[in-house]
């Protein structure tokens, strides 16, 4: 994996709101990561984790009047995206940079057919491309992914078409500019199983096919095993632990992890009772000093009420932001 | 079609105590459009032909995906929806046609907890209150002192204390509102609980407390659950016997065991296929099965089996006429052409 280049990189991302003059949130607090050419990047976490926002610093949708960034970088081709001019970015997003949302029907436009806003992404980024090839390129893209008739769904609005559908528009349109990075923010969670697995299967193909980088967030554990090479965790802004994928589920090293992967029933489980991780997730505003998963950890020590452990190199690219865990398992 | 009335027939002839919910041919058709005058002329079938008893004091699972009549059906339990035809027996008796007071007693031994906890609590009503008002509405208590007592005891059974107890749902997490939920459920002292969907809004470590919660009131009250779900491995964990609905009508049925060792139905084995394990043997063991295309169109679906557009299995015979029930094994039952 190390030998293929590097596409993006963060170092050291903090996110923080603005909320009033006397309360700032911080949303996203010191995560560092790399994505490879050709390498899928899953971002585990529930919701008000960090992972959303984290994908948002990358292309800058967070809203602009109260996100900053007080510390870190996103290195692309050279370039630090938090620095570079908004036209700038206007070039790079639909095109080097896609993304792919989670609720297909929200993120398409209900007043302009399929084949306009197909178009306009071609055409925007490409002005020599004529529109009869624009509409050649929109043709062969939902081809690729295997949509029956794309002459007729582009002429279609997008409320005329199922939730699976369209997140298949969603990719081709994704995909249409050839990006080097494609951003997927739970681009499942909206869809039934049957057809999520039809999408997932459809996005590995094209990963395979145009060698494409892929940052994949969600919680569904079982869905970023499928599809991420490496594993992020994420918990209250945090990154908390960071493994190739099978190692991750095999022999995680921190209790978050671990706690998130036993309050699975998985199939062959047979037990009375599920495991769980006890309390809730702290919302912001509420959020611990020290390690966030510290009022829920049941290897909880005085020094997590204070500081932040630092990530530890537990095996070959195995991080894990718990010294303690893997110490109690061994006495 | 006589042909599976004898199969269902033959099924429903089973009867024993040990089942006191029974739903019997229910259907249920949405009209999706009118002519001139007003009359419907096409129909949404939301549900077929849907028949299936509740074991009493266990969980019955219904899986399907979004859109295949699984709520229909639950809501068409509780009288918030009125079958096109088909009846529901409570304990042998048809309260399918029941007035509003006779149907009184009924409602108060069937109780939902929905899908959504944010939208399903009164914003203005404490949590308290909101536990109280079934018991307001049903009579039951001396006194307003005596049904606060009893609110108050059933949030510490569902993991509230006291103290959460004048709080409105906003100060409440996902997890803390689908306990306020469940409370309210059962201060009606219900039998038959129908919980629709009651932990796919929430956070995964938080799914699995409200899963343990129900199991143990469950055993403490000896409640019986009718688990509405599209996450096959939480139906596993927490059903005895399930059906798996496709499209409207029920494809397969049978004890949770039975179904889980040998799925029957292509349906049921694709869905099965397409959740995604994270375990490495599970992954091992497990083929995937891809579907093509997407689910039929409910209006007017044609008479014929309804997966067949889907089925990788499909002959001509699966697109000219509807299969009927045949038997897999003991208690487990399967609608399918390719069963002989």
């Amino acid at each position: 994996m190390s030998e293929k280049e590097v596409v993006l990189e963060a170092r050291n991302l903090s996110v923080d709101f603005r909320v009033d003059r006397h309360l700032t949130l911080h949303a996203v607090r010191d995560v560092s990561f790399v994505v490879h050419q050709g390498e899928t990047l899953g971002i585990l976490g529930e919701s008000g984790c960090g992972k959303s926002v984290t994908c948002m610093s990358i292309l800058r949708l967070n809203p602009p009047r109260t996100t900053t960034y007080p510390q870190g970088q996103i290195l692309y081709g050279g370039q630090d995206l938090l620095k570079i001019s908004d036209g700038q970015m206007r070039r790079l997003r639909g095109d080097k940079i896609a993304m792919i949302f989670q609720e297909p029907m929200t993120a398409m436009n209900p007043f302009f057919t399929i084949g306009d806003q197909m178009r306009e992404s071609v055409r925007i980024h490409h002005k020599k491309i004529s529109k009869q090839e624009a509409e050649d390129m929109c043709e062969e893209a939902l081809n690729k992914v295997r949509i029956p008739n794309p002459k007729r769904v582009m002429d279609s609005y997008s409320f005329a078409l199922s939730g699976g559908m369209l997140q298949r528009v969603m990719i081709a349109m994704a995909m249409i500019n050839k990006p080097d990075l494609l951003i997927c923010d739970e681009p499942t969670t909206a869809l039934d199983v049957t057809i999520q697995a039809q999408v997932l299967d459809l996005m590995n193909q094209l990963k395979q096919d145009n060698d494409t980088a892929i940052i994949f967030v969600t919680h569904d554990l079982g869905v970023i095993s499928e599809m991420a090479d490496r594993c992020m965790v994420m918990y209250g802004g945090r990154k908390c632990e960071e493994a190739p994928t099978d190692d991750l589920f095999e022999n995680p090293q921190h209790p978050y992890t671990k706690g998130l992967i036993d309050s699975h029933p998985t199939s062959d489980y047979t037990g009375d009772r599920l495991k769980t991780i006890p309390g809730s997730v702290p919302s912001l505003k509420e959020m611990p000093a020290g390690c966030p998963f510290n009022n829920r950890c049941p290897y909880q020590r005085k020094e997590c009420l204070t500081t932040m452990p630092d990530l530890v190199e537990v095996s070959a690219g195995h991080y894990s932001a718990c010294p303690y865990m893997a110490k109690e398992v061994e006495a | 079609m006589t042909d599976q009335t004898v199969k269902t027939e033959e099924f429903e002839a089973k009867t024993d105590e040990s089942y006191f919910l029974e739903a019997r041919h229910l259907t249920m058709h949405f009209p999706a459009a009118k002519d001139f005058f007003g009359k419907p002329t096409k129909f949404i079938h939301a549900a077929d032909d849907v028949s299936f008893k509740v074991p009493k004091g266990k969980t019955l699972g219904v899986v399907g995906e979004s859109g295949c009549g699984k709520s229909t059906v639950g809501k068409m339990l509780m009288d918030l929806y009125h079958p096109t035809s088909g009846q529901v027996l409570y304990d042998g008796v048809d309260i399918t046609n029941l007035s509003g007071k006779q149907r009184q007693p009924y409602r108060k031994k069937m109780q939902l907890i929905w899908q959504d906890p944010y939208s399903s609590l009164d914003p203005r009503m404490r949590a308290v209150n909101i536990v109280m008002e079934p018991m307001q509405n049903f009579g039951i208590g001396q006194n307003e002192k005596e049904r606060q007592e009893k609110a108050l005891q059933l949030l510490s059974m569902c993991g509230l204390g006291s103290e959460h107890a004048l709080f409105y749902p906003h100060q409440f997490s996902g997890g803390q509102r689908q306990r306020i939920c469940i409370a309210r459920a059962l201060a009606t002292d219900p039998e038959l609980v129908v919980c629709d969907e009651p932990v796919s809004a929430l956070d995964v470590s938080i799914q699995a407390q409200i899963i343990n919660l129900l199991k143990d009131l469950q055993d403490q009250l000896k409640l019986t659950y009718l688990f509405i779900s599209h996450d096959l491995n939480i139906v596993h964990f927490i059903s005895d016997e399930i059906i798996v609905m496709y499209l409207g009508q029920i494809v397969e049925r049978g004890t949770m065991e039975a179904v889980w060792k040998d799925r029957a139905h292509p349906y049921t084995q694709a869905l099965f296929s397409a959740t995604p394990a994270f375990t490495a043997a599970e992954k091992k063991a497990k083929k995937r099965i891809i579907l093509k295309g997407d689910v039929l169109s409910p209006v007017d679906p044609p008479k014929a089996c309804r997966f067949a557009s889907r089925c990788p299995y499909a002959s001509d015979l699966c697109r000219s006429e509807e299969p009927s029930w045949k038997k897999v094994a003991d208690n487990h039952f399967v609608k399918c052409h390719l069963y002989k």
